[in-house]
């Protein structure tokens, strides 16, 4: 694989653009009219979106005149530091990949500000909000443009900023502060892995640049080494930390404090996808790393079911979505880490699509309903909100992994490539199959309880309730469309398509060796068998959808009896494993208690501020001795005269 | 017949000594002067015996003009001490050390 | 020879008189002492020929300085040792001890000294006579002499006003 640069000055605006909103909103937001911030807010991400395309025409029409050469648009903004051998510009690359992330990222995301012109119309920090969010997209596009690790830190970096700025939007309520909080604490023990990897791999292979790494790697590092090994864990742990796996997901679900769309955005389609997008650039690295991979997949595929199996049980329209994108968020790092990368892209970004209509559908209901997110007080709401009840419907269907909806070639995709590639396992498999039928079983609950049925809601809330408009349904018509035809581009050759999706990033997505493996292990299995998968999961799907079918709609009271015959299992995953109470006994007490004791009391009023009060007392000291000197007398005065002469005299006469 | 040098030194040194002897340990503020003049005579002699024994009267001049300053010094000096003395007509005056801090 | 002798015994009676000037209780006395060291120490400028020096040394010092001193010795009746200085002793005799020391270090210097002595056939014949002191400080030295003059004249008005009567 030869990289070859082409540069093109344009790709500069799509990083910048949204920056250029979020300032000039926050300078002139607070005295413009609303309509105005807002459409400068859309506006700004809606050209990222656009010039975003134009380079990905441009870049399809230089690829393809030979299979060695893969062009990338480059663009150098400019030299920010050059330290011995440690070089890094401040310069964007718009290849195969990365031009997918920016498409994602931009197009969903302006879909998002629109909405937001709706659904924060009567809110008091509207221009704030829209600062916030343009910043965001600003730090996320830096993210997924950067040519160096140590930009891509600062894009990651920045969006954990401004999540927590977003997360705590409504920071006068102390507990959406602290989520925002939370959020930001978590996210940066996950970080200090990555910058330690960051570092590793600068000292081993001398550069930062992912071209530089994707070609000193296979040079300098030891196949299945000890260093691959580590540098491969210490990057999962920053991803696992802005990805929401196990063991630091707990910020996800309390994020869901900030404003609906801010979950859309950050939470389902964006922010969270770093992690993921973050191994799939570094894949080279990764395949030298088996071990590091496996404990990948793994970890993906333990914390889908794990989240699942809570999701299961909440009561908040947000919260069950919350533990959905962790649970789909496991499927993408199984992708990764059995060397589907393609596989864990391409379900990202159809996640990206029904997960944020699933959001902002559940903000239209939220909005309609008068801020109430319980969905034990819902019900009925399918004819009063028709569009929000179809669009919410389309994306459940696709979660589900429903054929042809788009959900369901991603899903497949990755449980197909967890059974059989070269890193796939049997039980890698059977994990994720087993979380699909669960996810399909909470995700159309939620849809029957919110939905169907009677209106649970009292009489003055259903009085209020109306369907949301336009500005807001038309984001959600429009993700709709997206989320059932946009499996199109990733059928699978088995079923006829040409799998588009994964020629196209396939240059990128593992070395030859990793080409060569996705090729040959498409024959390891004859197609029934692939077949037989397929049918395996739509089957599954299924069986999880009769099943909400028959406990939410036919028999609504069987569910709370279930509740009462197994209460020590219904206590235990209702209150979410009581992990947040683990951690706080075990992690953020003594930490507190450390710091308060140790670091506070002893180390920084004891040693540090005594070393500064002494050296006070210690000249106040000294100097009442010197006063002593001048006492007035003159004959004090003329024997200190002496004792120079004295001195002085014998200095010279030495 | 020449006075030696070294003698005449040791003549000044001595005087001056005194001097400072005098001037550090009485108490009597006139008596504290009087040393100081005693210093600047010591100062003169080490002065004459150098122009003497270098031949050239330079040396003289400015022992001259160490004389006219004395004057000018003690006339200022006991000046202030007149005052000093007229204002504070009582004894224990061991605050005339209003320069210390 | 003669010389030597004078120069001894008028050196021993200046640094006699000193030593008994300054400690002597009475300050009347103490003057008085310090008069016979100015006259001793004339005695000695005349032994190096410095003439002119002499006569002023005498004329200036001994007449009006100390007569200064007098006076104003006269005019505060001053009881002898009243005039609070520094009690404390301690310092005091540091102080003592470092005036040893220097005297020491005056020694060390003095044996180091190497008189270039010039005889007296080689300077001119009018040294330290006051034609030639008056011709130096004419042409070489009328800066000096010029400011000296006013230091002089600030001298008075700074004592006229000091111990002058005040204004009603």
């Amino acid at each position: 694989m030869e990289p070859v640069a082409h540069s093109w000055e344009a790709l500069r605006w799509v990083v910048l653009s949204p920056l250029a909103g979020s300032v000039l909103i926050a300078a002139a937001g607070r005295r413009l009219p609303r309509p105005v911030v807002g459409v400068i807010g859309c506006l700004s991400v809606i050209v990222s979106f656009l010039v975003g395309l134009a380079g990905f025409w441009t870049l399809k029409g230089l690829s393809g005149h030979d299979s060695l050469s893969v062009p990338y648009l480059a663009d150098i903004l400019y030299r920010w530091m050059t330290v011995g051998s440690l070089e890094v510009n401040v310069s964007f690359a718009l290849d195969r990949l990365s031009a997918v992330m920016v498409l994602v990222v931009s197009g969903v995301s302006s879909l998002i500000h629109i909405y937001s012109m709706g659904y924060m119309a009567h809110d008091k920090g509207y221009w704030r909000y829209f600062s916030y969010l343009n910043l965001f997209v600003f730090f996320m596009l830096l993210l997924v443009s950067a040519d160096s690790l140590v930009l891509m830190f600062v894009g990651w970096e920045g969006v954990g900023l401004c999540s927590y700025l977003l997360i705590g939007f409504w920071f006068t309520d102390g507990e959406k502060a602290d989520a925002g909080k939370k959020a930001f604490i978590v996210n940066r023990i996950g970080d200090f892995g990555f910058l330690v990897g960051i570092i590793l791999i600068f000292w081993n292979l001398g550069t930062v640049s992912f071209y530089g790494i994707a070609e000193a790697a296979p040079r300098l590092l030891v196949a299945g080494g000890g260093l691959a090994t580590a540098i491969g864990l210490l990057l999962f742990l920053g991803a696992a930390g802005k990805s929401a796996q196990i063991p630091l997901y707990v910020w996800l679900p309390d994020a869901m404090a900030g404003p609906t769309p801010v979950s859309a955005l950050i939470h389902a389609a964006t922010m969270v996808t770093a992690g993921v997008y973050m191994i799939a650039r570094l894949n080279v690295l990764y395949l030298l790393a088996p071990a590091a991979m496996l404990t990948v997949a793994a970890v993906g595929a333990l914390t889908a079911l794990y989240s699942a199996t809570i999701g299961l049980m909440q009561n908040d329209i947000k919260k069950v979505l919350a533990y959905s994108t962790v649970s789909q968020l496991g499927y993408m790092f199984l992708a990764v880490g059995v060397g589907a990368f393609s596989a864990g892209i391409f379900h990202l970004m159809t996640h990206s699509f029904f997960k944020a209509l699933l959001f902002l559908g559940a903000g239209s209901v939220i909005h309609a309903l008068g801020d109430k997110q319980d969905i034990r007080e819902m019900g009925g709401l399918k004819e009063k909100m028709p569009l929000t009840y179809w669009t919410f419907l389309a994306a459940t269907l696709a979660i589900s992994g429903i054929p042809p909806l788009s959900g369901f070639f991603s899903k497949d995709e990755i449980l197909w490539m967890s059974f059989s590639s070269q890193q796939g396992h049997w039980l890698l498999w059977l994990v994720g199959a087993v979380t699909a039928g669960l996810t399909a079983f909470y995700m159309f609950r939620l849809l029957f309880l919110t939905f169907h049925g009677q209106c649970r809601a009292d009489q003055h809330t259903r009085s209020h309730l109306h369907e949301s408009p336009p500005v807001m349904t038309l984001p959600l018509a429009a993700l709709g469309v997206l989320s059932v035809i946009g499996g199109v581009v990733g059928i699978p050759e088995a079923l006829g398509g040409n799998n588009g999706f994964h020629h196209w990033l396939a240059p990128l997505l593992g070395n030859e060796n990793g080409a060569v493996a996705m090729a040959a292990e498409a024959h390891r299995y004859p197609e029934s068998v692939e077949y037989l998968m397929l049918v395996v999961s739509v089957a599954v799907a299924l069986i999880g959808i009769g099943l909400a079918y028959k406990l939410y709609i036919r028999q609504p009271e069987k569910p709370a009896q279930l509740a009462r015959s197994w209460p020590i299992i219904y206590q235990l995953v209702y209150n979410k494993y009581y992990v947040d109470e683990i951690y706080n006994v075990f992690i953020v007490q003594p930490v507190k208690l450390g710091s308060t004791y140790l670091l506070w009391k002893f180390f920084d009023a004891g040693i540090i501020d005594g070393l500064v009060n002494l050296t006070g007392s210690l000249v106040k000291g000294l100097s009442r001795l010197a006063a002593r000197l001048q006492n007035g007398y003159a004959q004090a005065y003329a024997i200190t005269f002496i004792l120079g002469v004295a001195l002085v005299l014998g200095a010279l006469l030495w | 017949m020449i006075v030696g040098l070294q003698q005449l030194l040791v003549l000044s040194a001595l005087l001056f000594t005194i001097g400072v002897a005098g001037f550090i340990t009485r108490r009597n503020v006139l008596i504290m002067f009087m040393s100081v003049e005693l210093m600047l005579n010591a100062a003169n002699v080490a002065l004459v015996a150098f122009a003497r024994h270098s031949g050239s009267m330079d040396a003289q001049i400015i022992a001259l003009f160490v004389m006219a300053l004395a004057a000018a010094e003690v006339a200022v000096g006991l000046g202030i001490i007149v005052t000093v003395f007229r204002n504070r007509q009582t004894v224990n005056i061991d605050d005339v050390s209003n320069l210390k801090w | 020879m003669a010389g030597q002798f004078f120069f001894y015994l008028f050196a021993a009676i200046s640094v006699i008189s000193a030593l008994l000037a300054i400690t002597r209780k009475n300050p009347i006395i103490s003057a008085v002492w310090l008069v016979a060291c100015m006259m001793g120490l004339a005695v000695i400028y005349v032994l190096t020929q410095a003439y002119f020096l002499a006569a002023v040394q005498v004329i200036v010092y001994a007449g009006a300085i100390l007569m200064l001193f007098i006076f104003v010795i006269m005019m505060l009746n001053l009881k002898t040792g009243i005039i609070g200085q520094m009690r404390n002793l301690g310092i005091k005799f540091i102080g003592l001890v470092l005036t040893a020391i220097i005297l020491r270090q005056f020694y060390t210097a003095i044996k180091g000294t190497v008189s270039l002595a010039v005889p007296a056939s080689v300077v001119p014949a009018n040294f330290g006579e006051a034609g030639a002191v008056g011709e130096l400080l004419f042409t070489s030295y009328v800066y000096p002499l010029e400011l000296m003059a006013v230091l002089l004249l600030v001298a008075i008005v700074g004592a006229l006003v000091l111990a002058g009567k005040e204004r009603p």
